[in-house]
């Protein structure tokens, strides 16, 4: 959501930002979201005059121009990522980059390891390694956009880590330093290690098909028994790494299983899966040395390459959220400023925040992270908790009141004293909080698993019976018939029914938006029962943004002008909202740069700022603050849709004080998010909301979503949000929770599914067992589309099983009764497997957008 | 039929050595990125890029000559 799209005299804005539709005609070049029609930024890209759709977009593109990097354009798959505007005057926050010292004249080269945010196609790794190789004194670059990261070889005499970072966010990506690299390795070598399973199954895999299939194929006679038999050890010797070293993950998997070693539901299919393929190849090796029987090594190679490559996509997903989780979070500094003698002087040091011990007494500018938590000891200030607590105003906190670690100092400069430091901060308790609850939470059972539960015992109970039964019948089949039943009623079909079907809809996930960490998910948003949204950052955008302007005479660009000149200096959402606000209507008047200088600016806690503007004082904040006593009574203005704050800038001049402008202001609500309300309960699901803001905001929003009163909560803290969600579980419901702060985490934690937001914090992406990664315009119709694909996986899945169980149905007492051949059997289990595969493949191409979930 | 005797094994040989070329080029890290390198190749790198940075911005000239 940036400064909004309106006139400038108007009386009531669109609280909800919607109707991208009727703008869809222009969109912005750069990052294709709609441009504005009454803005007007645009860049010339070969010979062609290309609109954007706000300034970050627009220096961003011209910067690729002027670099010749216009090829980027040409090239990209995907639009761009909205600059941020806010990132650009900061690119290189103080205290949160390497800067490498010159050490001597000879180039001296260090490796430097980068996280990049904003990457989406091939152009976009080309234009970082332009960007970067054409600074001199890099020496190599190499991106890499599966891990979304970036090695750079520099001459750290030359260049510095902010001079890269600093390049990079010139057109538009950005960086930020790898903190934990030892990670980084871990998850290469597992990555290579899968890759190297996967190729050799498939490998080994083809080879063994291209031996067997001849002799499946050929007369009875057409090749002779010596070739057929040279073949066979061919085939046995080709299956072999496959058993040995590509099926590794398995085995061990299935030990673990076998001695409840872990807690991955998922998996549980893997002990009837290794013991078929242990007894398969035993039973195959023995039918080759005694040249009896039957072999089924093509079985064995073709399952473990199916089964290794639907692993291969999850395990995929996966570390790309463990990469996320790494990234650097927001919520603690690197740095901080301590003073070691105070009060005695005020010399400030920096030092590494980790440092910190308590009593140590910390410098903490505006703008600035709390780096642990703390007690003011001197100065008051605004703190923007909403990290902790969700609410998006910040708190007004004075000399003796508490700071917690990971909140932002957003007015004025603060000392404080350190009361609790690392784990022993509300942050990381918080943190305890969540891993708790995952670790208590029940075990979640995917039908893959009430099948895996039966499925052993039964399938050697046949086997056994099969092989008693031909014991009386006939002594030299018995062993025969053991096996082909054991082949036939292989778990092949069973195994892969969940698997193949989860990977492609893991895959389909993605590409939507939504990116599954634990495999349970997709069953458990199939099944669920209750939805229940946080409401700040979550079903609205969590950012202030101006929604009307009032005023009695018409609004000048004089006021608009004093009102950035009060508001520019400070980090308040409120003030950088009206800013944003005010710049955008005097750049259409043409005014932008005229901006005068405010002087005595004196801010106020909870309140306003003051201060003089050429010759003149003025007020700018909330009515109490700002509209002297003097001044009878405020103009009435019209009221009209819903707000949370009222700023209105006065002039306080001794005699007749002026009401110039009042600001109102609001969080809107995300521009899909009634939609996705609604179609959320035409699927029968009930829909709650719980916020920590005041009730009028919350249940205002709710009527406006048509969440039913009953279902929201405000005021909650993050153990209320907790308590409710476990309520609701234990009276059986599932229960998927959505929401973006750390004072969500723990009631993510405790629901039987969760989704966290991309944009939300560290914490959160941990808590949660998903997370939206999806454009911020499209972030709930993503969350409603993964609830119609996870449905539809489920029914693939079900469909799968079915289908498996009917194949078993049919193949067993044919078996049983000797009438399958071992060509039959082979045949069937490809054919059935590849029934499932096909089945489960359907998912990636399902259409979402359009046949919502009414067809449950 | 004879010729099989020969075949099969070399088909058996050259499996094996496929594997290890594919496990050279895995463990060099050749395999690390399987997204970017199919795009890239499609991106022109004929025409050097006209180095005319904005005011302000800090690209600098590419003169330490590194390849690529």
């Amino acid at each position: 959501m940036t400064a909004n799209s309106g006139r400038l005299f108007h009386h009531a804005m669109p609280f909800v930002n919607t109707d991208v539709g009727s703008e869809a005609s222009l969109i912005c070049y750069h990052c294709g979201l709609p441009v504005a029609s009454d803005t007007d930024f645009a860049v010339e890209i070969e010979q062609q005059r290309q609109r954007m759709c706000c300034v970050g977009c627009e220096s961003v593109a011209q910067t690729i121009i002027n670099a010749g990097l216009v090829d980027f354009y040409r090239h990209r798959t995907d639009f761009s990522e909205k600059v941020d505007l806010a990132a650009l005057p900061r690119i290189s926050p103080p205290g949160s980059l390497v800067v490498l010292e010159p050490t001597g004249s000879a180039p001296a080269f260090v490796e430097l390891q980068l996280y990049l945010t904003g990457l989406r196609c091939a152009a976009c790794a080309w234009l970082a390694e332009r960007a970067l190789e054409a600074i001199s004194g890099v020496d190599r670059v190499a991106v890499n956009l599966t891990t979304r990261s970036a090695r750079v070889r520099v001459d750290s005499n030359r260049v510095s880590a902010s001079t890269i970072i600093d390049a990079l966010a010139r057109v538009g990506l950005g960086a930020e330093p790898v903190e934990h690299e030892a990670r980084l390795l871990v998850r290469r070598n597992e990555r290579r290690t899968q890759l190297l399973e996967f190729g050799v199954a498939a490998l080994c895999m083809m080879q063994v098909m291209m031996l067997v299939v001849p002799i499946y194929l050929a007369d009875p006679d057409e090749i002779s028994y010596d070739a057929r038999q040279l073949m066979a050890w061919a085939a046995w010797l080709l299956t072999l790494p496959v058993l040995l070293f590509s099926a590794r993950p398995i085995f061990l998997s299935a030990w673990r299983t076998a001695m409840r070693r872990t807690r991955h539901a998922y998996l549980g299919m893997d002990v009837p899966v290794a013991l078929a393929l242990v007894l398969t190849f035993a039973a195959s090796t023995v039918a080759l040395i005694t040249q009896s029987g039957q072999h089924y090594f093509d079985a064995i190679s073709m399952f473990v390459f199916l089964l290794l490559g639907a692993r291969w996509i999850e395990s995929a997903l996966r570390r790309r959220t463990a990469e996320n989780i790494d990234r650097l979070s927001n919520a603690r500094p690197l740095e901080c400023v301590i003073l070691r003698h105070y009060p005695v002087n005020e010399e400030g040091d920096t030092i590494r925040a980790d440092q910190l011990a308590v009593d140590d007494v910390v410098s903490i500018r505006p703008g600035d992270i709390v780096p642990a938590d703390a007690v003011i000891v001197r100065g008051e200030s605004e703190i923007d908790e909403a990290l902790m607590t969700g609410e998006s105003r910040p708190v007004a906190r004075r000399v003796g009141d508490p700071l917690f670690g990971g909140t932002v100092n957003t007015s004025s400069p603060l000392v404080v004293r350190v009361t609790a430091t690392g784990e022993q901060t509300l942050l990381a308790r918080l943190g305890k909080m969540v891993e708790t609850s995952l670790m208590y939470r029940p075990q979640f059972h995917g039908i893959a698993d009430h099948v895996a539960r039966w499925l052993v015992p039964a399938t050697l109970l046949a086997s056994a019976a099969a092989a008693a039964l031909w014991w009386q019948l006939d002594q030299s089949r018995a062993v025969e018939i053991a096996i082909v039943v054991l082949v036939v009623t292989c778990p092949c079909a069973f195994a892969l029914a969940a698997p193949t079907a989860l990977a492609s809809a893991l895959g389909r996930l993605t590409r939507e938006g939504l990116l599954v960490t634990r495999g349970h998910l997709v069953e458990t948003l199939a099944s669920a029962t209750d939805v229940v949204f946080d409401k700040t950052g979550t079903l609205t955008t969590g950012e202030m943004v101006v929604t009307s302007m009032h005023s009695e005479a018409a609004i000048s660009r004089d006021v608009l002008q004093i009102a950035v000149a009060l508001e520019r200096g400070t980090a308040h959402p409120v003030a950088r909202a009206i800013t944003a606000h005010a710049q955008q209507h005097l750049a259409e008047l043409g005014a932008a740069s005229q901006i005068p200088v405010a002087t005595s600016l004196i801010s106020q806690a909870g309140a306003g700022v003051e201060a003089a503007v050429d010759g003149r004082t003025y007020r700018l904040g909330t009515p109490a603050f700002a509209v002297p006593r003097t001044m009878l009574a405020p103009p009435a203005l019209p009221r009209s849709g819903e707000f949370e704050t009222e700023v209105i800038l006065c002039s306080v001049d001794n005699a007749q004080p002026v009401v110039y402008v009042c600001f109102r202001l609001a969080d809107p609500i995300r521009s899909d998010a009634k939609r996705c309300v609604a179609r959320l309960q035409a699927s029968g699901l009930r829909v709650h909301m719980l916020s920590g803001d005041a009730s009028g905001v919350v249940h205002a929003t709710a009527e406006a979503l048509g969440i039913r009163r009953e279902n929201v909560r405000a005021t909650q803290t993050p153990s209320q949000k907790q308590d409710y969600v476990k309520q609701l579980c234990a009276a059986g419901d599932r229960v998927v929770a959505v929401g973006d702060g750390v004072n969500d985490a723990p009631m993510l934690a405790t629901a039987t599914g969760s989704i966290g937001l991309a944009e939300g914090s560290t914490l959160t992406r941990v808590a949660a067992d998903a997370v939206l990664e999806a454009t911020r315009e499209r972030m709930l119709t993503a969350l409603v589309n993964a609830f119609a694909l996870a449905r539809r996986t489920a029914r693939v899945i079900r469909q799968n099983l079915l289908w498996a169980f009917a194949y078993n149905l049919i193949a067993v007492p044919l078996a049983f009764a000797g009438k399958v051949t071992p060509l039959m059997a082979a045949i069937g289990m490809a054919a059935s497997s590849l029934v499932v595969v096909l089945n489960a493949s359907r998912l990636t191409r399902a259409p979402t957008e359009t046949t919502m979930m009414n067809g449950k | 039929m004879e010729s099989l005797w020969i075949l099969i094994p070399l088909s058996v040989l050259i499996a094996v050595l496929i594997g290890c070329a594919f496990w050279w080029a895995v463990a060099g890290g050749q395999l690390d990125d399987l997204d970017a390198p199919a795009g890239r190749i499609l991106i022109d790198d004929d025409r050097a890029p006209q180095v005319n940075p904005a005011p302000g911005a800090r690209m600098e000239s590419n003169d330490s000559g590194h390849p690529r």
